[in-house]
């Protein structure tokens, strides 16, 4: 047994009662900071060794010198027995203090963590391990958060009929693609040229053709009569066409029935121009004036019973929506002169009459009347003459740099007779020689 | 209808329902109102009624006087086209 001596300065030892409810460390946690604040046996092992060894200079924090008797007295045995007891019931209090306020505590923190948790007996020991759900505090008010979602659901409804109507519209762009210009009647050509710069449209109410006094059918020659602008090529060809093939004329042309009419040409591909493609062309029953209801371009025919016949107007109007304007079907600017293939969907045949003879053209002519092939012819322009020249095409009647329709050849005569699409001014009989001096070709179609 | 009426050489213009044709804008002869001769640019122009009846037909030139539809109209300008083959003017003015 050790003695107790005096001069041997003791280190001071702390009493073992460990503090009632010690907090865990901050950097401490789970089963760690457990066992630091839970252990039975104190703060450490060390103070308790200190707190139990008789061998020790101090009993539960009460320095031995100051005990009567010394350590060997029979009767201070007794007393630490006693005190040890006691200091053991200090202990076990102390520790049951600790778990009722570890209990108390973990049910407050469960109750702030998961209020609805009825699991509030959970051991210690599964306590420390539930302590993870950090961001659940963030959730628990959701329960005021509720009136706020409810109005979600009402303005939920409200996209949901946006996707039915959106698929809606996708389709009904589709219907409107097929409205191709050609076949919308309220698109018209410009009206207007250099000529006639006022032109406007006006509504003429007619029909397709009339036979009209002298016609040898509804649809003739004599329907044709050219307006305010030169084109004159063109309805040369109408009117040659009419003097042969009058029925391929009318089945070219359709009355809806609504005020417009459907007008088919064959037309030339805009890429590849040495194609025609049979295309439908709409129009209406509009067509340009100079004002006071007169047709600014090919006049009316014949008058009927349902108004004016509007056969020519009609071609010339698809033909002028099909190049974008009227200003564009004169023969300066046209990009399509065979006429004749237009309405037959057959290319014409074009000759110079300064490589034939006169004996060759009348020939040719011949055959052509035998064939029932229209025939167009082009006047010299002027500078293919000189001044006595066009003295001489003036006083033999002959119209220069326009084009006429032949309405007959008598090959016996050496004659030529020609259809001015004016409508006036014709040359009837004309000696072939003649011709062949003021005229520099000829179209016949097939 | 306003005072000035512009007609294309090789097409017909409509005044009051009479037709006008106008071709062979070239060298000419023509007098004009007072009487005097003259030579230069002229028109061939033809004067048609509303039944397409030949009225008259003669060489125009600027000053000439022509009486259309019981309207007199004054020869104001007859102009070449800009390349020798294309289309000539004739520019007609309004007189009463």
């Amino acid at each position: 047994m050790q003695q107790f001596r005096p001069d041997k300065k003791q280190p001071v030892k702390k009493a073992p009662v460990a503090p009632a409810s010690k907090p865990a460390a901050p950097g401490q946690s789970g089963y760690a900071a457990q066992k630091a604040a839970l252990t039975p046996e104190g703060d450490s092992y060390d103070a308790q060794k200190a707190a139990l060894s008789p061998d020790v200079g101090s009993v539960g924090g009460v320095k031995m010198d100051a005990m009567p008797g010394g350590p060997t007295n029979e009767p201070s045995r007794k007393k630490r027995k006693k005190k040890k007891r006691k200091s053991r019931a200090r202990r076990r209090r102390a520790a049951a203090r600790r778990r009722a306020q570890q209990a108390a505590a973990k049910k407050k923190r469960q109750q702030q963590l998961q209020p609805t948790t009825t699991d509030t007996t959970t051991d210690t020991t599964t306590d420390t391990t539930t302590v993870t759900p950090a961001p659940q505090p963030v959730v628990e008010p959701t329960p005021a958060p509720q009136p706020v979602v409810e109005p979600t659901p009402t303005v939920e409804p409200t996209p949901e009929p946006e996707p039915v109507v959106e698929p809606t519209p996708e389709p009904e762009p589709e219907p409107v693609v097929p409205l191709d210009p050609m076949l919308d009647p309220s698109v018209n050509p410009d009206p207007t040229n250099e000529y006639a710069p006022e032109a406007d449209y006006e509504e003429f109410s007619g029909t397709i053709a009339v036979q009209g006094e002298g016609d040898a059918h509804a649809i003739d020659a004599n329907d044709v009569k050219q307006g305010s602008i030169g084109n004159c090529y063109f309805v040369a060809q109408l009117a040659a066409m009419a003097m042969h093939k009058p029925d391929l004329i009318q089945d070219l042309i359709k009355d809806n029935g609504n005020g417009t009419y459907s007008v088919t040409l064959y037309l030339k591909d805009k890429v590849h121009t040495w194609k025609r493609s049979k295309t439908e062309v709409v129009v209406s029953s509009e067509f340009p004036t100079k004002g006071g209801g007169r047709a600014a371009y090919a006049k009316p025919g014949d008058k009927g019973s349902d108004g004016p016949e509007l056969w020519v107007m009609l071609i010339e109007k698809a033909f002028a929506k099909y190049t974008g304007n009227y200003e564009e079907t004169r023969g300066k600017k046209t990009k399509d002169g065979d006429v004749f293939a237009m309405m037959s969907g057959k290319s014409s045949g074009y000759k110079r009459l300064s490589s034939m003879s006169g004996d060759v053209l009348l020939r040719v002519l011949t055959t052509a009347v035998t064939n029932g092939q229209p025939v167009s012819f082009g006047a010299h322009g002027k500078s293919a003459l000189d001044e006595e020249g066009q003295k001489g095409a003036k006083e033999a009647g002959v119209v220069l740099n326009h084009a006429y329709a032949m309405r007959g050849v008598d090959a016996k005569a050496r004659t030529i007779s020609l259809y001015n699409p004016w409508g006036v001014k014709h040359l009837d009989d004309i000696d072939v020689d003649v011709i062949k001096t003021y005229y520099s070709n000829i179209k016949i179609g097939a | 209808m306003s005072g000035l009426l512009r007609i294309e050489e090789t097409t017909v213009a409509d005044v009051d329902g009479w037709m006008l044709t106008v071709g062979n804008v070239m060298r000419g002869r023509w007098v004009d109102a007072d009487g005097r001769a003259h030579e230069g640019l002229s028109a061939e122009l033809g004067i048609y009624d509303a039944e397409r009846a030949l009225v008259s037909e003669f060489t125009v030139g600027p000053g000439l006087e022509v009486r259309i539809a019981g309207v007199r109209w004054r020869v104001a300008a007859v102009s070449p086209g800009p390349e020798p083959d294309d289309n000539g003017t004739l520019t007609l003015a309004r007189l009463g």
